[in-house]
């Protein structure tokens, strides 16, 4: 039997709101954005998971051989596991509408749970890194996705951010990307961009 | 309001076991296997496609079988059931080829005044047969049905929907008509379709969403003449603020594709170049043919692959 469980937090909503899934960074746990998710959409179900590897004693979704370079079977395994629990969590709280918001490693995995399945009516997307061209998904068609990112970035660079949001617009989502001019930290304008975002 | 759509085209869905899928849709329904080829995406799954003698639009069931995929959960955003037209008075002989055939979920039910028969495909998708008089369209009969009882293609979809409102208008806009609505349903009818012209649509507001696997509809594709007449339908949608793909060459017809504001993803497909354009009528669906960028991978797809019954 496969795993699809993780460590996480959980704030119950109404059967009928939204869900939210809110995932960390390298490094961070199920405490990071948790607060954060149940400011942005105080009805929906919050659901924060923690990274199930561990690099050096901070916890990731996935594997890496190194800095922006992924270990691509773990990827698959880790995109599959996320997807069931998304699944799995939705259809327990009756859920109206999936939503994902994710930092970093949480974005690069929320994406790629994204590219293949689709799964998110709406996702956020803090600094993500997808260092390779995703496959083609018609499925994509009108998911509404807000990107963020930071010019400087050094972990995520600009251009890598801009062909994963040409990839997204190529599929006809929705896209939005909003810029700071920094780098791997989250500016006011981007969780400004984030609540108008959700609440659009 | 748009013109150009003619009813439905095809309805693609996902499933688990190929033989089992392609067992149950020619040697049970009665279908004909009118193509054998792969997923585009992922070119080590089939994309099997059953319908009439040449696949006629409006005929056209599709499934992506891909091996141990968990089933899916039913619920709204989503295309429910997939109905089957047949002739006035054949439910009873299907009503018992598929008790002998031991096929799950039968229940008779009437729906706006029609009889219908449903079951569950083999991955507990939501098929059903509905008494149709008259219909014109000559059936498949080599597949084991006499043409008193064949299918003669797609009566309807039925949409789960939370809230049909967004749903409703856009299909408005695509020219589909309200004919009725009772019990939560609204029916809306594409004047001069194909015969594959009915979209019902069933408000459930307390339903959870639905979980995609095994056995859920992935997207239902209404069909136009021609891609002329599918630009024109593309910008209309855009103008109107969908997100629609580019047209997408899928080497039987051309697809684009957009998400409804219900949730279920809508596809629209010429009905150029059909199903023989690769292939003799006569044999239809026999050889497996691998998309063009794919040619490469055929020995892998050939070894590979499960075995089918032709």
């Amino acid at each position: 039997m496969a795993d699809h469980g993780y460590v996480h937090k959980l704030k119950a909503g109404k059967p009928g709101n939204p869900i939210l899934f809110v995932l960390h960074g390298t490094g961070g746990d199920e405490n990071q954005f948790f607060g954060f998710g149940a400011e942005l959409i105080p009805e929906a179900t919050i659901v924060s998971p923690r990274g199930d590897v561990s690099e050096h004693g901070a916890a990731r979704f996935f594997r890496r051989t190194g800095e922006g370079v992924y270990d691509m079977a773990d990827l698959t395994r880790a995109t599959e596991k996320m997807a069931s629990f998304v699944k799995t969590r939705a259809a327990e709280h009756g859920a109206s509408e999936i939503i994902g918001l994710g930092y970093s490693n949480g974005a690069n995995i929320l994406a790629n749970v994204l590219i293949d399945e689709g799964i998110f009516d709406k996702t956020v997307l803090m600094h993500p890194l997808i260092p390779f061209r995703p496959k083609e998904n018609p499925g994509l068609a009108g998911r509404r996705i807000l990107i963020t990112a930071g010019e400087r970035d050094p972990i995520c660079p600009a251009p890598l951010t801009q062909s994963l949001a040409d990839y997204f617009t190529a599929q006809s989502a929705a896209v939005e990307v909003e810029w700071h001019s920094g780098g791997h930290d989250i500016r006011q304008n981007e969780i400004a961009a984030i609540e108008r975002f959700l609440m659009a | 309001m748009l013109d150009q759509i003619k009813g439905l085209h095809h309805v693609t869905s996902m499933a688990d076991d190929a033989h089992t899928n392609n067992h149950f849709f020619t040697n049970m329904l009665g279908l004909r296997r009118v193509k054998k080829t792969v997923n585009f995406d992922s070119p080590d799954v089939y994309h099997l496609y059953y319908g009439d003698e040449i696949g006629t639009p409006g005929t056209v069931m599709t499934y992506f079988p891909f091996p141990q995929m968990p089933r899916g959960r039913a619920g709204t955003g989503e295309v429910g059931t997939t109905v089957f037209s047949v002739p006035e008075g054949s439910l009873g002989f299907w009503q018992n080829r598929l008790v002998r055939l031991a096929v799950g979920g039968l229940k008779e039910t009437e729906v706006f005044g029609e009889k219908r028969l449903n079951f569950a495909g083999p991955d507990g998708d939501g098929l059903a047969l509905v008494e149709v008089k008259d219909d014109p369209r000559k059936p498949w009969t080599e597949g084991g049905v006499s043409e008193d009882h064949a299918i003669r293609g797609f009566h309807s979809v039925a949409m789960r929907l939370r809230d049909e409102g967004g749903t409703a208008e856009l299909l408005k806009f695509m020219g589909f008509e309200e004919l009725d609505r009772k019990d939560g349903v609204t029916r809306l009818i594409m004047p001069g379709g194909n015969g594959a012209s009915l979209v019902d649509l069933e408000t459930l507001p307390n339903i959870s969403r639905a979980a995609q696997g095994a056995g859920s509809v992935h997207h239902v594709a209404f069909a136009v003449d021609n891609r002329e007449k599918q630009l024109e339908v593309r910008k209309a949608l855009m103008d109107t603020g969908y997100h629609v793909t580019p047209v997408i060459d899928r080497d039987y017809f051309w697809a684009i594709y957009f998400r409804t504001p219900g949730g279920v993803l809508f596809e629209i497909a010429t009905n150029e170049p059909g199903f023989d354009r690769d292939e003799d009528v006569a044999h239809l669906g026999e050889a497996l043919k691998v998309p063009q960028q794919h040619r490469h991978l055929r020995p892998i797809l050939e070894s590979n692959l499960q075995k089918l019954e032709t």
